[in-house]
């Protein structure tokens, strides 16, 4: 059954913050000042501001565009569901701080799976390297630079929930990590109101790709795989969410503090020598 | 299409509102005006112009200015642009160390489309029917470029994103191996496998679908149809 979190209340929010007592570091760092929506900085990291490729869906469109979506499986949920974690996986970071690795990964996996890759489980873990293999946080953009120029290992034996961060040990099982790479993003602008983030994170999301999305208040990142539209709901929206703290299904967070405060559409992957 | 845009680009410095002739006679050039503020030295990224098919365009000796010829009946086009203007400014820091930082001086975006008629008025024209290929079912590629997904149809669009889709032409025996990016074809992130399908919609305009036989041979490539029932005509579903 899936969990649904307003977040706009503290109670529902400590429940979130408490959801793995074994997580001992705060997972995200916060967006860099000069890494603004647009700055020659973000174009270097690889970040093309969505509006630069897409006209965006107007807000008297958004109802029908997600009831599109939702007709024609289109959305990231679906692809997920459909190929790297059916109904029942258990997406776990497993005690450590890398919450903005497993949120990455599942957005490159799912985003493999948009494009009908073939599905290859990808281990989160592989990416400590960003961190020295240290416990701890890390930016989402040195992920994405992480994933598009240096890629992701295939998990070892399936093991896609692995929390093996050791130099030593991916060292010897980095032989394919080239070949699982991020390629084109899409950046989102959090600083001009939710208004606008959310008319650029739906927009993304109805033309089919998925979001890599980070929320300050709980210092954690995440996959959103959809949106649900619902008029009970402040700003007629239930934001659906692949957590990584070992549900088996995905969790629903309503409230204006569902809006993201970092996001970025993964568009496209290479893969290349591969068989 | 892609040299020629960027050639345009950079011939016309100046952009914005755009004005087109309606309506003209076969044969007959249409003018269209594009007037800009995108300042002196901003970077700029996005397609330029996007003309539609059967339509083809050449700068004026005036800047702004534009000559298009197109096929009979009903044609848009449109100008996407995002403009970003930095400067890099240097100074010392307490400790005496020279800091440049790039300064952020303003951005901008322009969508302008604009619609004029060839001849007599008639319905849009759209991708050409299908002709059925016969001998399927086939493993199935298809091409796009990420930029231009907006210009697509919603009908159009959808054998790219839809799992429905999909699920579809698999039931009736096609194998559906991937919607490849146009970067990831440019600079090589495909498997080996994938160079056939590739090599056929070399130098065609995105979006594509190519098709080969499961017993081998050429890869076939066509437009994308657009709609997916033009997709299964294509394919050969309906008998």
């Amino acid at each position: 059954m899936i969990q649904q979190f307003n977040v706009d209340n503290a109670n529902e929010r400590d429940k979130l913050y408490h959801r793995d007592p074994a997580i001992r570091t705060v997972g995200v760092v916060p967006r860099r000042e000069d890494l603004r929506y647009g700055s020659q900085e973000a174009y270097r990291t690889g970040l093309t501001p969505v509006e630069a490729d897409l006209a965006l869906i107007p807000k008297d469109q958004y109802k029908a565009s997600l009831e599109q979506a939702y007709t024609h499986e289109s959305l990231p949920m679906h692809h997920q569901k459909h190929t790297w974690a059916p109904p029942g996986f258990q997406y776990n970071q497993n005690g450590l701080g890398y919450c903005w690795t497993w949120g990455g990964t599942g957005c490159l996996m799912t985003t493999r799976a948009m494009e009908d890759k073939d599905t290859v489980l990808l281990a989160p873990v592989s990416m400590g390297y960003l961190v020295n293999w240290a416990n701890r946080g890390n930016y989402l953009e040195s992920y994405i630079r992480g994933a598009r120029e240096d890629g992701v290992c295939p998990a070892v034996n399936g093991e896609i929930n692995s929390h093996t961060n050791s130099s030593r040990y991916w060292d010897n099982h980095d032989t394919d990590r080239s070949k699982y790479r991020l390629d084109k993003i899409w950046d989102t602008d959090s600083r001009n109101g939710d208004a606008r983030m959310i008319q650029h994170c739906l927009s993304i999301l109805c033309y089919g790709r998925s979001l890599y999305i980070a929320y300050n208040w709980w210092g954690h990142a995440l996959e959103c795989v959809g949106l649900r539209w619902d008029e009970s709901k402040p700003n007629n929206l239930v934001w659906i969410i692949r957590n990584s703290h070992n549900e088996s299904d995905f969790i629903e967070l309503v409230g204006s503090k569902g809006v993201p405060d970092e996001a970025y559409g993964f568009v496209s992957t290479k893969q290349e020598d591969a068989p | 299409m892609r040299v020629l845009l960027l050639i345009l680009l950079m011939a016309s410095p100046a952009w914005g509102q755009l004005t087109v002739t309606q309506q003209a006679e076969v044969g007959e050039p249409i003018l269209a005006t594009i007037d800009t503020m995108v300042p002196e030295g901003a970077d700029t990224n996005g397609p330029g112009w996007v003309l539609d098919a059967g339509t083809s365009m050449l700068p004026s000796s005036k800047p702004g200015e534009f000559h298009i010829w197109a096929t009979p009946g009903k044609h848009v086009i449109r100008f996407k642009l995002h403009w970003l203007h930095t400067e890099a400014v240097t100074f010392t820091d307490g400790a005496g160390k020279e800091i440049t930082i790039q300064s952020f001086l303003g951005h901008g975006d322009y969508d302008e489309s604009a619609e004029f008629v060839v001849g007599e008025a008639g319905p849009d024209p759209g991708p050409d029917p299908p002709t059925p290929v016969p001998g399927g079912p086939y493993p199935i590629m298809m091409f796009y470029a990420a930029d231009q997904l907006d210009d697509y149809p919603p009908e159009q669009r959808l054998p790219l994103t839809s799992l429905t889709i999909r699920k579809d032409l698999v039931s009736k025996g096609h194998v559906y191996l991937e919607a490849l990016e146009s970067r990831a074809v440019e600079e090589g992130g495909y498997p080996p496998k994938y160079q056939g399908f590739v090599t056929s919609i070399s130098g065609d305009r995105l979006p594509r679908i190519a098709i080969a036989s499961v017993k081998g041979g050429k890869v076939q490539d066509f437009p994308l149809p657009g709609s997916i029932e033009e997709v299964h005509e294509l394919l050969g579903d309906i008998k």
